[in-house]
């Protein structure tokens, strides 16, 4: 853009050329200060000298001044107030372009002392005779909003935001929209964005004449919205929102999908068919735009197709992979073959996924050799053939399909036992060249399952036990599993080597897993042949068909989020971003009505506690089915090892610490626990128990601001527990300044509804939020005289 | 919503960076240099990093990327990204690292412009043209009394247009262009084939015209009741027939200009068109597809991976009648070839380097014909294993007045409120029409306009007074109004006139008659609209009688089209359908009822072509130069 010379001189001759006393110069020079501002440099210090620029008649100079000023504003507060004057003036200017620009401008500078100069001007241009100014000035009350909510509600910009919503012009509703749901979001408690029937009309009026960008605002906020009148609103909601379906802009459709999606639990079953049906052509359409859009509207269809699997039953030929596609694409369209094959369709899948296997790109080849295995899973009566054509692959002898095709098999087997024998001697055959440890550990799996049938087990067996060390965990653990097995299969032969096996694991294994494991086996061999048997060779339980990768309640919960980031990760929103945005106008929404209530805690237990990195892009993988130790549940498992190692009761953690008092007493306290660490939760430690004073349940916590920054917009939320127990307010902790220690005794009660489904637990859940994030913990009662 | 927006090169260097939100810094973007920029495996185009996602999308040599903390709507995300790359094709010709750098300023301009606090606002490239320009700004005063206009232009119902869009000549293309994927299996069957198509419209018309547009969709045409005869989209049969075949779309999708509650309604499209070129519709098909060319591919790989055989053959189906134009074939060849030896039986095939591929091209290929390339490849021997991934040969090619759906565009009606008319026309392909806006500019009595005013109620003149008895006639004809001049005889009308008149005014009248028929003439040589068609017109007329005195003793009758009907003593007839392009006339000839192609009328065929000879020179002098003729040139009388 320009030569970086010597810097010293460089700063001095930019600061020379901003006085210059020609306006051509001066213009230019800003240009070379915002191209250095682009490329990273710090040009702050020339604040002043630009800022004097402002006051011009040329909008293109104005503008650089203005972006300048958009960066650099927050360093500089003082000088700022410098700057307002003019901006002041502009929005005074009678070109409402300038009006709208000043506006636009000054909510972006985020400087406390300027949001007080603003409040007169942006309340007149909330009110201009230009749309383009009304406009501009409804996103602006959103952007004071974030930087100090109660300037808002003084200066009553709110309320002009809520009549905004019925302006002649559809541009500046739908912003009003956007600003609204921005604002609620953030506050969902003042209920400030609540869709009524009257309101709802005006926005579906608005929905024909806006831009596609309006459009989607709309169409967001509909999703928000609880018929409240029956059938028949929905029904007309849905009519105005289907003609969406059509429109070019594929965000559009999709939040049009989204909408119709929510409403069809809330239309009769005749228009819910015809809206499926009318769906289903639109989704199709989204296949033939740019990859990026495909690749969203494929991970969407994929959560569509787990509601309603029908809708595009006759539509598979379309997800079939073409050459130019991106390799994302491709992986995401194998998921939808998966997802709709049938047995109907199951022979043209299979030529198809054939085809694939024998591609170049291996990851793509690795996934379409799974998704043969995942398709024998799901359908019982089309099993045999695609074991049929894994056979056929692993005589091509590419190592990384075969590798993935033992891998597979075993999955196969597992769901069909003792069904496709006749494929372990093609398999065996290929032992050597199978180098990865999953494909290993499945072979190893397989041999130990059979071991009675294969011939040759011992042999095999022997053959990985010699390389026993040199092999990864996974590898040893099931050479472990196979070998115990093959032993109580077949005593008499594999004696010498389970020995072996276990006195290389205790004795030469660091990994403490497989040392475990090593000894359990052991001990169980030793004390109990029987008990090892029943443990050892125990009936599986079936594995499933991976259908169930998202949890219903999950499901729920990113049908109210097609479209976005959830819906693409298949994460509740909770986990992603910073603020959850839509969840917590959902969780207002749902406040009132018990039965539809979306739990975020709920949905985040459901995701199974672990919440992933999301570096780790690669998920839309199958869940592998784990191989256990060999014991069949999980439960049994850790009983055997409770007993057999005569470990302490881990189970309830019921021991009382309670003081000794009787139940009047007026204060029960139990000691606090450490609820969240600070380097889990952006800095906040917090700790807390629950106690009764004066007959008031309350939970005392104990708030500690490690950081240097003060927290504030706290809340909690508990999740349905066994004892009913719900805050009685809301949580009164509204700033803790950095290093500051905030003691709070949040009043409780009982009253709320106990969850009757799940097994009673001493274990609350609960949701806090505060200015940085979401975090979830969990706390037990463990002195029951404080419910009493 | 956006947090911010960048440009990165493909190095990874910041082009341009705009934040819209407090909740990410400037600094944000190393962090997407190194995990997507730098990085050789990217596999997925949205990155999360902790709580921010990144989404990015490459265009041309750069990246634009958008940076969101919250949950965001991706989908929007990306439709944005294309916007930007959108605007920026519009505004700088070729959105790339050269572009970005020398026009910096200008598109953080552009993106104050187009996202306000992460929400897209204008994105319309012909919205923000008013008010961005390449050009600096123009006056400030200009700025200070258009602003008003153009804010409300820009947050209107129809920010995509401007209201004073001014045409001499308004005139609206329609082309229709469709891509076929087709999979064939190693025999020859048709696996699956499935269109999509895109109805392109370039729209050069005044003021804030509404059109609606039909096409032979079977919902839109009959009502949902399918007719189940699904005729081959041959020109003869359509062309005239118009809505008689009718095709299955799948599904179509609209550009925002439509009114899509009135689709959804009635199934009409009505919009009000952007100016200038836009994909008005994009729609999808997989029944009936009719396939144009059928491709027969022999592709032999040797053992030795040195060399590969090809063998492919080309074969036209469509209707002899009918030609492709600039076809281009591309058969890859594996990246390390190095030589090629080719040989072809039409057209011209060479290997590109760059393109890893022989490409063949065939400038014109008639309906039933075949053609052939057979080549070997030869490569280089490299180190690298990996496999060549074989991919398809793709075809592009143009074949007028045939699609592959069978969709038809049966009308393009244009209201507007002041001056021109709806005029009905139906053709394929390749449509264009053309409104009636006629000035005739004339000078004769004021009693002369006054009758012809009243005669023609639809048509306003303005006359000016020249002196006592010469007044300058400013006629408009609106095409209504034009038609019904052509409908009424036109020269026995001004007779009639002039009988009325003095005799002292005759020369006066003379001139007037004249200047009129002139100025109809070259009217109705600008207009091909059905109506005049069917009349019997001054034009067509004349040229009748061109043609009767060149095929001697024969009679000619010519349409409002220019289609033709030349009938010669024989009782044989030749019909002619004009074409600016001479190269592009066809003609058939009919013979006591049966076509051409048959062989016993061989003799008549070249007494008929001789005819055709003649009839073409006549019609170029007819047409002469100003004569842009319409290209409907393949429709062909079905009488």
């Amino acid at each position: 853009m320009f030569a970086a010379s010597d810097k010293k001189g460089e700063a001095f001759e930019l600061r020379a050329d901003l006085n210059s006393e020609y306006k051509e110069k001066r213009k230019e020079t800003v240009k070379k200060v915002i191209a250095n501002m682009t490329i990273g440099k710090d040009v702050s210090g020339l604040f002043a000298d630009v800022v004097k620029n402002m006051q011009t008649e040329d909008i293109e100079l104005k503008k650089l001044v203005y972006l300048y000023l958009i960066n650099y504003a927050k360093t500089q507060p003082e000088l700022v107030i410098l700057a307002v004057n003019t901006f002041l003036k502009d929005t005074d200017d009678l070109n409402p372009l300038i009006r709208a620009l000043a506006i636009r401008t000054l909510g972006c500078l985020r400087v406390e002392k300027v949001v007080d100069y603003l409040m007169e001007p942006l309340k007149k241009s909330l009110k201009d005779d230009d749309p383009y100014v009304r406009k501009t000035s409804a996103l602006c009350v959103a952007k004071i909003f974030d930087l100090n909510p109660a300037i808002c509600i003084d200066n009553g910009l709110i309320a002009i935001l809520q009549d905004m919503l019925s302006d002649r012009n559809p541009m500046v509703i739908a912003n009003a929209v956007s600003a609204l749901s921005e604002i609620h979001a953030q506050s969902p408690k003042d209920q400030i964005f609540i869709i009524t029937p009257t309101s709802l009309t005006k926005l579906l009026a608005a929905l024909n004449e806006c831009t596609e960008w309006g459009q989607i605002c709309i169409l967001e906020s509909l999703s928000g919205y609880k018929p409240q009148l029956g059938s028949r609103e929905a029904a007309e909601i849905v009519e105005r929102v289907i003609a969406r379906l059509q429109h070019a802009n594929p965000s559009v459709v999709l939040s049009a999908v989204k909408v119709l999606m929510i409403y069809l639990s809330h239309v009769d079953a005749e228009l819910s068919k015809q809206v499926i049906r009318k769906m289903a052509p639109p989704l199709v359409t989204l296949l033939s735009s740019e990859p990026e859009i495909q690749y969203v509207a494929l991970r969407n269809i994929n959560l569509i197709l787990h509601r309603h699997p029908q809708i595009l039953a006759q539509e598979i030929r379309v997800f079939f992979t073409k050459y130019n596609d991106p390799l994302y694409v491709k992986l995401e369209k194998l998921e939808c073959i998966i997802k709709l094959s049938s047995t109907d369709n199951i022979d043209q899948v299979l030529l198809e996924l054939r085809e694939y296997a024998s591609e170049v790109d291996v990851e793509f080849v690795r996934r379409s050799v799974r998704a043969i295995g995942r398709c024998a899973v799901k359908l019982d009566m089309a099993s045999e053939r695609c074991v049929n054509v894994l056979l056929d692959l692993i005589k091509t002898k590419v190592s990384y399909v075969l590798q993935e095709a033992v891998v597979v098999i075993k999955d196969v087997f597992r769901k069909y036992p003792r069904k496709y024998e006749g494929v372990i001697p093609a398999l065996c055959e290929n032992l050597e060249a199978l180098d990865e440890p999953d494909a290993k550990a499945a072979l190893v799996w397989i041999i130990g399952e059979y071991a009675e049938r294969i011939e040759n087990a011992e042999e095999l067996v022997e053959y990985f036990v010699e390389g026993f060390k040199d092999e990864s965990a996974k590898v040893q653990l099931q050479l472990l599993t196979a070998t115990v097995k093959l032993f109580l299969k077949k005593p008499g032969s594999a004696q010498e080597l389970v020995q072996k096996i276990l006195q290389l694991a205790t004795q030469g294994c660091e990994n403490p897993d497989i040392r475990d494991r090593a000894y359990i086996y052991w001990r169980l061999l030793s004390s109990n042949p029987q008990a090892a048997k029943a443990v050892v060779l125990a009936e599986k339980p079936p594995i499933e068909s991976d259908n169930s990768t998202v949890s219903e309640t999950l499901l729920d919960e990113l049908i109210y989020h097609i479209g976005s980031l959830a819906s693409v990760y298949y994460k509740p929103a909770a986990l992603l971003g910073v603020r959850g945005d839509r969840v917590d106008l959902r969780m207002a929404v749902a406040e009132d009505d018990d039965p539809n209530k979306i739990d975020v805690q709920q949905v985040v237990a459901s995701v199974g506690g672990n919440i992933e990195n999301l570096l780790d892009l690669d998920f839309g993988g199958p869940v592998a089915v784990p191989v256990s130790v060999g014991a069949s549940g999980g439960g049994q498992r850790a009983s055997n090892v409770d007993d057999l190692l005569g470990m302490m009761d881990l189970g309830g953690a019921s021991s009382s610490f309670g003081v000794a008092s009787s139940p009047a007493a007026a204060v029960i306290e139990t000691p606090k626990v450490k609820l969240l660490q600070p380097e889990n939760a952006n800095g906040l430690e917090l700790s807390g128990s629950f106690a009764k004073r004066n007959g008031q349940l309350s939970l005392d916590l104990v708030f500690v601001n490690t950081t240097s920054i003060a927290m504030t917009d706290f809340a909690i939320q508990f999740n349905v527990n066994s004892f009913g127990i719900t805050p009685s307010g809301p949580l009164q902790v509204p700033v803790v300044n950095g290093g500051q220690v905030v003691n709070h005794s949040l009043p409780l009660n009982r009253t709320g509804a106990p969850t009757t489904q799940q097994p009673p637990s001493n274990v609350v859940q609960i949701a806090l939020k505060n200015s940085n994030g979401v975090y979830y913990f969990q706390i037990s009662v463990t002195d029951e005289r404080v419910l009493e | 919503m956006l947090s911010g927006f960048f440009i990165f090169n493909a190095k990874g260097e910041v082009l341009i960076s705009r934040l819209y939100r407090n909740d990410i810094k400037r600094s944000i973007s190393d962090v997407f240099r190194i995990q997507v920029v730098s990085s050789t495996d990217v596999r997925s185009p949205i990155t999360t990093v902790g709580s921010t996602a990144f989404f990015h999308h490459k265009h041309e040599n750069i990246y634009l990327v958008a940076v969101s903390k919250l949950n965001v709507n991706s989908a929007i995300v990306f439709e944005f990204l294309y916007k930007v790359a959108e605007i920026g094709k519009s505004y700088f010709g070729k959105f790339d690292e050269a572009a970005v750098k020398s026009n910096f300023t200008l598109i953080y301009e552009l993106m104050d412009e187009i996202c306000d606090f992460g929400f897209p606002q204008i994105t319309e490239p012909e919205a923000l043209k008013l008010y961005i320009t390449t050009e600096g700004v123009k006056s400030e005063k200009a700025v200070l009394e258009s602003g008003s206009k153009i804010a409300i232009q820009a947050t209107g119902a129809v920010s995509w247009r401007r209201p004073d869009i001014k045409y001499r000549k308004n005139e609206a293309f329609i082309d229709v262009v469709e891509s076929v994927n087709l999979l064939m299996s190693s025999k020859g069957t048709t696996l699956r084939a499935d269109v999509s198509g895109q109805v392109l419209m370039r729209a050069y018309l005044s003021g804030m015209p509404e059109c609606k547009f039909g096409l032979n969709d079977r919902v839109a045409v009959e009502g949902g009741e399918h007719l189940g005869r699904i005729v081959p989209p041959t020109i003869s049969s359509n062309a005239k027939k118009g809505g008689s075949s009718t095709v299955d779309l799948d599904d179509a999708q609209f550009h925002q200009c439509v009114k899509l509650s009135n689709f959804e309604e009635s199934r009409t499209i009505t919009f009000i068109p952007p100016d200038g070129e836009f994909e008005l519709m994009r729609y999808r098909s997989t029944n009936n597809v009719y396939l144009p060319f059928r491709v027969n591919a022999v592709v032999d790989e040797h053992a030795d991976a040195m060399h590969v055989d090809y063998k492919i053959s080309v074969r036209s189906l469509f209707d002899s009648k009918v030609f492709g134009q600039n076809v281009v074939i591309k058969i890859p060849a594996p990246p390390n070839t190095n030589n090629t030896k080719i040989k072809v039986t039409g057209g011209k095939a060479k290997y590109v380097g760059s393109e890893n591929a022989i490409v063949w091209k065939i400038a014109r290929f008639q309906g039933g014909q075949e053609y052939v390339i057979s080549a070997v490849a030869q490569m280089a021997t490299t180190n690298s294993k990996k496999a060549w991934s074989r991919p398809p040969i793709s075809m592009d090619f143009q074949v007028v007045m045939f699609t592959s759906s069978g969709l038809v565009v049966r009308f393009l009606k244009i209201f507007e409120k002041s001056n021109y008319q709806s005029v009905k026309w139906r053709a394929k392909r390749i449509e264009k029409e053309r409104r009636v806006s006629t000035k005739i500019e004339a000078s004769g009595s004021q009693d002369l306009i006054e009758e012809l005013k009243a005669t023609n109620r639809k048509s306003e003149a303005t006359v000016a007074t020249l002196n006592v008895q010469m007044h300058a006639v400013r006629l408009e004809l609106d095409g209504l109004s034009a038609k019904l001049v052509y409908e009424s005889d036109q020269v026995d009308l001004l007779t009639t006139e002039r009988q009325d008149l003095p005799e002292e005014r005759d020369t006066e009248v003379k001139h007037f008659e004249l200047l009129i028929k002139e100025k109809i003439q070259e009217a109705f040589e600008e207009e091909h609209d059905e109506a005049a068609k069917s009349a019997k017109l001054v034009s067509g007329n004349s040229l009748a009688r061109e043609l009767a005195s060149v095929n001697d003793g024969g009679e000619a009758e010519v349409g409002g089209d220019h289609s033709a009907l030349v009938s010669e003593n024989e009782g044989s007839h030749v019909y002619v359908r004009t074409n600016n392009d001479e190269a592009n006339t066809k003609t058939s000839f009919k013979g006591r009822n049966s076509w051409l192609d048959n062989v016993d009328l061989l003799d008549e065929f070249v007494q008929a072509s001789t005819i055709r000879r003649k009839l073409l020179s006549s019609i170029r002098k007819f047409s002469g130069s100003k004569g842009v003729f319409n290209p409907l040139q393949l429709l062909i009388y079905d009488h």
